[in-house]
């Protein structure tokens, strides 16, 4: 049988707090495949943010594996993981996090600077996903001149510049009024059609039914997975 | 574009932080290079004014004189062995190894005539040399043209009644006045000043010399060896220098180095806080654009020379400026201080390369800490920000 895309397995992650022990993330463990649209749903402080980052290479779990594409990416030095990160995922953050004293296109450019690049192949991918987000009129413009839909749009497109195989979106319209919510969610299930591996983090239902695949989180706690619309409630 | 792009960029479109950076920076080097410009244009001064101070070494015959004393009476000195100074000492003493720092040799040569049944103290000597050394001297009438002129002090004028114009024979030979010596409060004032060739001539001692006059510049060099060069020369003459004036003058100068130096250690202290806590804000306010640059993959050295790049090319601007700034505070300091009326502006290419590598340094000694916590922030607390 093949092996998933993505596997997390008996994820922990834990803070100490004036002396206590608190669990973002307790023991969760779940596959995703590639090209999936998986929603991680759960209420404020239920860990999916830290779950979040710890399957973007971000934080270091306490304990437990996450094997992407075979590599348990912890198991990587800090360098190796940047290089992962690089690589394999594209983050879409909430506050869209643009660099305001770069223009749309230089934002979207910035993943690719550490790499070997002409100007010609920079310009050249930077026109694409431009093109994909329809931005291609407002590349030069500084990103606070655009509205917020748009400067969500740009964060997407710096997310796709590397064509990373995994896109990891926390809470990508959170900040965005319901019909411009609806349009970045459009451009992610496009994203998704064209072969990405979605993970979205939300606390809004109406997004659930349109994934693949979701997990309900509770005090870092995984409490149910839905496939295609079937709850499984899990026992622990 | 490049990620030193991003430095640019950042210095180019955040104008409010860049300014304060800058501002810092320009403070600190303006401040040393107007100091140390200062300290340089008031040696030069000091050494362009050792010729006004007259000669810092004087040079005599060597005299063996014996004390006489019997039962507690002086009965004078009495010379038993003298030597004497000639023209040929002159080369010698142009011919030792600092010789670059003789400024003027004046040879004097005495000789006590009669006039009108007064003694007079005639000193023969080099006018050419003797007016370089002596700037002090304010003549009235003419200074003389020929060898046949003299210049009259002021007590000779009113004890001889002679003045300028009037002429006075001395074995046959007419001299000229051609100018009175105004008061200098010296020996000076009791003597006429003739040519010496003439007073040798006059005297049948054609190469004979009573002292030497030497001024030299000595604010670089010791003026202790430049008399241990001179003694060496003439080991028949008892060299000597004066130095009071000018360790004097050395002395100010060398407080105002100190001074400056002191001054200058607190400025780049204070430049090295001030930097620091504005890169240190700066980086803390950009945490979440280093956490993005994390997000992306980018590793710590990455973020590190974005960081620096960005203080770099800051700093070097401000070194530029600070030494522009600089220069003209220095104009005007140097200006005040030697109560000049006019503004020297001296470019010095080394100093402002200095100045530039100052503001490098000191922004990068100032950044670096805050740049590498930066770099090596975790990923959480940056991402905790997003």
């Amino acid at each position: 049988m093949e092996k998933s895309f993505i596997q997390i397995n008996n994820l922990i992650k834990y803070f100490e707090s004036t002396g206590e022990i608190v669990y973002a993330v307790a023991d969760v463990s779940f596959t995703v495949d590639k090209g999936d649209f998986v929603t991680v749903m759960g209420h404020s402080g239920s860990g999916k943010s830290t779950l979040l980052t710890m399957l973007g290479g971000l934080s270091r779990p306490s304990s437990g594996k996450i094997i992407v594409d075979e590599f348990d990416i912890y198991s990587l030095s800090n360098k190796q993981l940047s290089a992962f990160r690089r690589e394999y995922v594209g983050f879409v953050f909430q506050s869209f996090q643009l660099i305001s004293y770069l223009t749309v296109k230089e934002n979207i450019l910035v993943p690719l600077l550490t790499k070997e690049m002409t100007d010609n192949e920079q310009n050249e991918k930077a026109a694409e996903v431009l093109e994909w987000v329809k931005l291609s009129d407002k590349m030069n413009r500084l990103t606070h001149e655009l509205s917020g839909g748009e400067q969500q749009r740009v964060a997407i497109a710096r997310a796709l510049v590397n064509d990373p195989p995994i896109i990891l979106a926390d809470e990508p319209t959170g900040n965005l009024d319901a019909t411009t919510g609806n349009q970045i969610v459009d451009v992610l299930k496009d994203l998704n059609n064209a072969g990405k591996t979605i993970i979205i983090v939300t606390h809004n239902e109406d997004y659930r039914f349109i994934s693949d695949y979701s997990i309900d989180l509770l005090d870092g706690k995984l409490v149910s997975e839905r496939e295609n619309n079937l709850i499984v409630i899990n026992e622990n | 574009m490049n990620l030193y792009s991003i430095s640019f960029r950042s210095l180019r479109r955040r104008k409010g932080k860049t300014f304060f950076l800058i501002f810092s920076l320009i403070l600190a080097v303006s401040a040393i290079a107007s100091l140390i410009q200062v300290s340089n244009l008031l040696n030069d001064n000091l050494e362009n004014e050792l010729d006004v101070f007259g000669a810092n070494i004087l040079i005599t015959p060597k005299n063996n004189a014996l004390s006489l004393n019997y039962g507690g009476i002086n009965f004078g000195d009495v010379t038993y062995q003298k030597s004497s100074l000639e023209l040929s000492d002159l080369n010698l003493i142009d011919s030792i190894k600092n010789r670059k720092n003789l400024s003027t040799i004046a040879p004097k040569f005495f000789h006590v005539f009669e006039l009108n049944n007064k003694p007079v103290l005639f000193a023969g000597v080099d006018f050419e040399s003797e007016l370089k050394l002596k700037r002090w001297w304010e003549i009235s009438g003419n200074n003389p043209a020929n060898k046949m002129e003299t210049l009259i002090g002021t007590n000779a004028s009113k004890r001889l009644n002679l003045f300028p114009g009037d002429t006075l024979n001395i074995k046959d030979s007419k001299l000229i006045i051609a100018g009175l010596i105004e008061s200098t409060g010296s020996q000076d004032d009791d003597m006429i000043f003739a040519d010496i060739g003439l007073i040798q001539q006059l005297t049948g001692k054609k190469n004979e010399l009573s002292l030497i006059e030497v001024s030299a510049l000595c604010y670089d060099c010791p003026i202790e060896e430049i008399v241990r060069q001179t003694s060496e020369k003439l080991p028949n003459a008892t060299v000597s220098s004066v130095k009071k004036t000018i360790n004097s003058k050395k002395s100010t100068v060398g407080k105002f180095k100190n001074l400056a130096a002191g001054i200058s250690s607190l400025i780049v202290l204070i430049s090295v806080l001030m930097v620091f806590s504005n890169v240190n804000a700066s980086l803390l306010e950009r945490t979440k654009e280093i956490g993005v640059y994390k997000a992306v993959g980018y590793t710590d050295s990455n973020i590190l020379k974005i960081v620096i790049a960005e203080i770099a090319v800051a700093s070097l601007f401000a070194g530029l400026l600070g030494y522009l700034l600089g220069t003209l505070f220095s104009s005007v300091i140097y200006s005040f201080l030697t109560e000049s009326k006019e503004y020297i502006f001296v470019f010095s290419l080394p100093m402002l390369f200095l100045s530039m590598f100052l503001a490098v340094v000191v922004g990068i000694i100032a950044s670096l800490a805050p740049a590498i916590r930066s770099s090596k922030l975790d990923p959480t607390v940056a991402f905790r920000n997003l």
